[in-house]
């Protein structure tokens, strides 16, 4: 077991996830503070994207291919955390039975104790998840658990921000992006902003495109939708 | 103003009335919490995409559009380099924005402007803006107003801009009719939107007028820039 609780070590990465300003951003500072913090095993991360749980990144191949398997598979301990459990360990994946396929294969890629936790914040929407694999046999109880589940707590406020602010930006930038197509169509087919957004909206249904991707399309290759 | 105060009055306004007035309380609050005569809160994603989300009075207002004209000016700079940001508007010209500092002299009259960058959560999202007249300081010091500004930003955070149509009425969109004008002038003269841009923020600056005052023209069709 590690020795003292690097006390100063978590401070010093809830110092550098204040500063990032992008979900990419705190993914590698993870990476890079997560050997440091645990003293031992390997962590990998997913992440809500567009609704789906995604592999986000991790601190060995291995591990996160692993992890990525869950979602393949539709099975595993991090899509019980995605349901609703705050935590889910085992001691050994050899001898669990729980997810027949599943944990044969981590356990064929050599990764034996096992923990995920809950990345969550306001009103408990679940964030992600934070996995904590390692080669031996029941490493996370005690101590360790506890570290993992502060790493958890520092990720969780951290990616609820920055996902917060990437949101904002990109709805901002769509909002810029549609009003500007508008704007085109409006002096192209001499419409009213209520017909050329109609416009807009029709292709983008007809072309099961989001509006904001037709939007920025049409503002590159400046090839209009036909206009009945 | 302690702290806990000012968090539970900006809980206060960004929990209650319809959601269409919340930003433009907010900035009505930060004014007083400050004690300042007026304040803006503008958001940034974009050079291109800068928002006045609110202004507490004609002379905030106009400030801030003329940052919008000109692309210089302290609330500009407080966004670019993550600081507060403070200077005289008087006869002496501020060396860091010459243009705003002679157009705003002429347009509001000698004042101190303070800004703050709003950053909860490290890299900037927008810039809380105040201004006295000459002579007067704020109420707050800047450690306080610092975290009026982050506090402000993680209520504005919780309050995302609505979908992608333009909605006139809503302060997040405020922009709008500069994108659309963007938009007409980009396809009346064949350059891109950025290129269209600049063309209304320089016909706003030679005429003295509003950004959003041109983009109506444009709108309207009472303005045109083809050749």
């Amino acid at each position: 077991m590690p020795e003292t609780l690097p006390a100063f070590a978590f401070a010093d990465f809830a110092i550098r996830l204040e500063n990032l300003s992008s979900t990419a951003q705190v993914v590698e500072a993870l990476q890079d503070a997560a050997p440091l913090l645990l003293g031992c095993g390997h962590v990998s991360l997913l992440l809500y994207r567009d609704r789906q749980l995604q592999v986000a990144g991790g601190t060995d191949e291995s591990l996160t291919a692993a992890t990525g398997a869950q979602l393949e598979l539709g099975e595993g301990p991090a899509l019980l955390v995605a349901q609703g459990a705050a935590e889910v360990a085992c001691p050994d994946l050899r001898t669990e039975h729980q997810w027949p396929r599943w944990a044969p294969y981590a356990a064929g890629l050599g990764w034996r104790s096992w923990l995920c936790l809950r990345l969550a914040r306001r009103e408990r929407r679940c964030l992600g998840v934070l996995t904590v694999g390692s080669r031996g046999i029941e490493q996370f109880q005690g101590e360790l658990a506890g570290r993992a589940h502060v790493l958890a707590a520092h990720l969780a406020v951290a990616i609820d921000t920055t996902q917060m602010q990437e949101n904002m930006m990109r709805a901002q930038d769509a909002q810029m992006r549609v009003g500007q197509a508008v704007g085109v169509l409006m002096e192209r087919y001499q419409l009213d902003a209520d017909q050329a957004f109609s416009v807009l909206r029709r292709y983008s249904q007809d072309r099961q495109m989001k509006l904001r991707d037709v939007a920025a399309e049409l503002l590159t290759t400046r090839r209009l939708p036909d206009v009945e | 103003m302690e702290r806990a105060a000012i968090l539970s009055r900006l809980i206060a306004v960004s929990t209650a009335g319809p959601r269409r007035d919340r930003v433009r309380r907010l900035g009505t609050l930060c004014r007083e919490v400050l004690g300042a005569d007026g304040a803006s809160i503008t958001v940034d994603s974009s050079t291109a995409n800068r928002v006045t989300l609110a202004a507490t009075d004609p002379m905030a207002a106009r400030l801030e559009d003329l940052q919008d004209v000109l692309g210089e000016g302290p609330c500009r700079e407080a966004y670019d380099v993550s600081q507060p940001v403070a200077t005289r508007v008087d006869d002496d010209v501020d060396p860091r924005w010459p243009e705003f500092s002679r157009s705003a002299l002429a347009a509001v009259g000698p004042l101190t402007i303070r800004c703050f960058p709003i950053h909860p959560a490290g890299r900037p999202v927008g810039v809380l803006s105040s201004y006295v007249s000459d002579g007067r300081t704020l109420d707050e010091n800047q450690s306080i107003a610092q975290f009026l500004a982050d506090a402000l930003g993680v209520a504005l955070l919780r309050e995302p801009p609505t979908g992608d149509r333009p909605d006139f009425l809503d302060p997040w969109s405020a922009q709008s009719i500069v994108h659309l004008a963007t938009g007409m002038v980009a396809d009346q003269l064949e350059v891109t939107t950025d290129d269209a841009l600049a063309l209304l923020r320089a016909r706003a600056y030679a005429t003295d007028r509003p950004l959003t005052t041109v983009a109506d023209y444009v709108v309207a069709r009472r303005l045109h820039f083809d050749s």
